[in-house]
């Protein structure tokens, strides 16, 4: 069953007075619950095609449905609200809020507004969540007294304490060594496959793509792979290559 | 409301210790001036009033006038049996009356020579003279004679007199014929209202005889009141009672309908230009005699609030380039905000807070401030002949800071603060989230 959708997404940008074109008309589907890899090098657009989908940014041209929704055209506010009860973030640079602990930075989320969790569940949820990170002994610690890895794993929790139906990681191993990233892989497949939640990351490290369920390969803004499950997808709007209007 | 954007705005505050710190002075040092001219300003009028209320002898008074055969306007109340009347029939409680006459007079011992006010009143039964005046010299038994005079202890010092001494007084008649009386000193005072050191006092009779007045006679009737805020509805009151009681009076609201400069002039030269016949009465308060003292409060509040406005100018520039330094400085913190569901509203909200926090913090620690140094002048003495010493209270600088001018001044800094941080903030509610979290700093 389908959560994403992209129709034909194009993204440019204005740098001065040129039109940098980022990413060219690409259309695929992820389907519920898949482990997803978006490849390639970088400047190949895999952060654009992450923040479209991630709803922070709007495509030039084109269509972006999640969940079913046709998200065009929606106003700011509704794009946030949509964020907010679907997608969960997991950032290169982990982003954390400096000035709450770790408790606070994975509750953040539920204090802004309603959610699939009934609020009498919160604590223990998120207990739960500390628990299943591995940060048991450091919730009361702020950011930057925990190491790398464990700010990431922080903000996997943070992208969870919803109960989001996404959860799009933008380059999540990129500024960790190599065995703190490999963990990090590790945990968010565990996560994806207890709570079925949709995982969608970004890397260009060849050795984590592999355990992706579904990878979808980009060079300068076009998709030239699409395999799921070690198959070509054919049809269905995955297409390989840009369409040309 | 969503109680974690305030949260995070008091944390980052005290996140950037320094720069919070520094603002905050800033803001306090801004409202601590304006307290202290403030405060100086709520005491000044109270000083001024009460001051003048003992060296006048009342909060009311009622004084008359009247013509002589010559044309000559005189100050007297030869009857006051219809004013005691009114006064009763007023329903209005006071704490003394005092009946009293002046006239200006060189007191004269031995060649040397000293101008003096002389104020003429019942020594032997004046409880408001017994409680506040302290006999250095003398004693209260010997200044009951007709002819005592009790001088302050400057005045004895500039004329070398002791008690029993006597002391020659030229003066003038109310009709202005020159005349000489004769004193002895009965007693040497201090006062501990200041103000006693300036004053002369001598027997109502005895000074009466001297200036032209009969037995009974006197020139203005003072009453002095439990507060000094009751003065205006004493004296309408009164106003009200001695007109019911057909007393020729003066207009009390003559002060509206004129361009005089105070309330107070416009009432004496509306009776000025006025001719009548028998005693005129006038009622006033001390409020009316010293509305230009109320002038000078207006002015140092206008010149409080216009310090204010431009101190704060200056200091909320500072503040608002600060805060636009912070949001770019938290460009990334915004950005990964928004993506997680903070709307641009609670964005806007969150610096709001910080700036609200702020002014909140500096403006406390300002009056807090002010506070302190307003109690460390107020310890300070000053000497009573100088020429302040009708603000002092009791020989001090005392301050009054009425509590809705510091609610207010803590509003206006709020407010202020408020609107520099209003643009920063609203540019950080505008970022969009995909720019600012790709923003490298």
């Amino acid at each position: 069953m389908q959560i994403i959708e992209l129709r034909n997404a194009k993204k440019d940008y204005l740098l001065g007075k040129v039109t940098v074109p980022a990413i060219k008309g690409v259309s695929f589907a992820i389907e519920r619950g898949d482990f997803v890899s978006i490849a390639g090098p970088s400047g190949s657009g895999k952060t654009t095609i992450l923040n479209m989908i991630g709803l922070i940014d709007i495509p030039t041209s084109g269509e972006v449905i999640i969940d079913g929704k046709n998200t065009s055209g929606l106003s700011d506010q509704e794009l946030t609200r949509f964020r907010h009860e679907v997608l969960g973030f997991i950032f290169q640079s982990f982003n954390l809020i400096p000035v709450l602990n770790v408790w606070e930075n994975i509750e953040f989320p539920l204090l802004l507004g309603r959610t699939r969790v009934p609020k009498n569940e919160w604590k223990d949820w998120i207990d739960f969540l500390i628990g299943e990170v591995g940060l048991g002994d450091w919730r009361d610690h702020k950011p930057n007294e925990l190491s790398g890895g464990q700010r990431q794993r922080v903000a996997i929790a943070r992208a969870l304490v919803t109960k989001p139906s996404i959860v799009l990681a933008d380059e999540p191993t990129a500024n960790l060594d190599s065995a703190t990233g490999e963990q990090i892989i590790d945990l968010m497949k565990k996560i994806n496959r207890e709570i079925q939640t949709t995982f969608i990351f970004s890397t260009h490290d060849a050795t984590i793509v592999s355990i992706a369920d579904h990878v979808i390969r980009l060079r300068d803004g076009t998709i030239i792979e699409n395999r799921r499950n070690g198959e070509d997808i054919n049809g269905s709007g995955a297409v390989g290559a840009p369409v040309e209007d | 409301m969503n109680m974690v954007l305030p949260r995070i705005a008091a944390r980052n505050l005290l996140r950037q210790k320094k720069r919070t710190i520094l603002l905050a002075g800033a803001i306090a040092f801004g409202i601590m001036i304006v307290t202290l001219i403030n405060g100086f300003a709520g005491s000044f009028i109270q000083n001024v009033s009460e001051n003048f209320a003992y060296l006048m002898g009342g909060h009311v008074f009622v004084s008359g006038s009247e013509y002589t055969p010559s044309g000559k306007r005189i100050s007297v109340i030869r009857d006051d049996s219809v004013i005691m009347k009114a006064l009763e029939d007023s329903g209005q409680k006071w704490a003394s009356i005092a009946k009293t006459s002046q006239a200006t007079a060189s007191l004269i011992f031995e060649g040397k020579s000293v101008s003096q006010n002389l104020t003429g009143i019942d020594i032997t039964h004046s409880k408001m003279l017994k409680e506040r005046l302290v006999l250095v010299k003398g004693s209260w038994e010997d200044a009951s004679q007709p002819d005592a005079i009790i001088i302050s202890q400057s005045v004895a010092n500039k004329l070398n007199v002791l008690p029993g001494d006597k002391i020659v007084a030229q003066l003038q008649t109310v009709t202005g014929q020159n005349n000489v009386g004769e004193f002895r000193v009965a007693a040497i005072s201090v006062d501990s209202s200041i103000i006693g050191s300036r004053m002369t006092y001598v027997q109502l009779e005895y000074l009466n005889n001297l200036i032209g007045l009969g037995k009974g006679e006197y020139m203005s009737l003072g009453i002095m009141l439990d507060r000094l805020d009751l003065s205006d509805g004493f004296a309408t009151s009164l106003y009200t009672s001695m007109k019911g009681n057909g007393i020729q009076l003066f207009d009390r609201n003559a002060k509206q309908e004129s361009t005089s400069t105070t309330p107070f002039q416009a009432m004496i030269s509306e009776q000025n230009s006025e001719t009548w016949s028998g005693t005129k009465y006038r009622v006033y308060t001390i409020d009316d005699v010293l509305s230009q003292a109320r002038q000078i409060v207006v002015a140092l509040d206008t010149a409080s609030v216009a310090i204010l406005i431009v101190l704060f100018a200056i200091v909320m520039i500072g503040i608002s380039n600060t805060f636009r330094m912070s949001m770019y400085e938290r460009i990334r913190e915004i950005g990964t905000m928004r993506a997680v569901g903070v709307q641009r509203g609670e964005i806007r909200a969150m610096f709001l807070y910080e700036a609200l926090f702020l002014a909140l913090a500096g403006a406390i620690a300002g009056i807090v401030l002010a506070l302190v140094i307003m109690g460390i002048l107020g310890l300070f003495s000053f000497d009573p002949q100088s020429a302040i010493f009708l603000i002092l209270k009791r020989g001090h600088l005392s301050f009054y800071l009425p509590p809705l001018r510091a609610i207010g001044n803590i509003a206006i800094i709020a407010v202020l603060t408020l609107v520099a941080v209003y643009a920063p903030a609203n540019a950080a509610a505008k970022l969009a989230p995909a720019e600012a979290l790709r923003t490298v700093k």
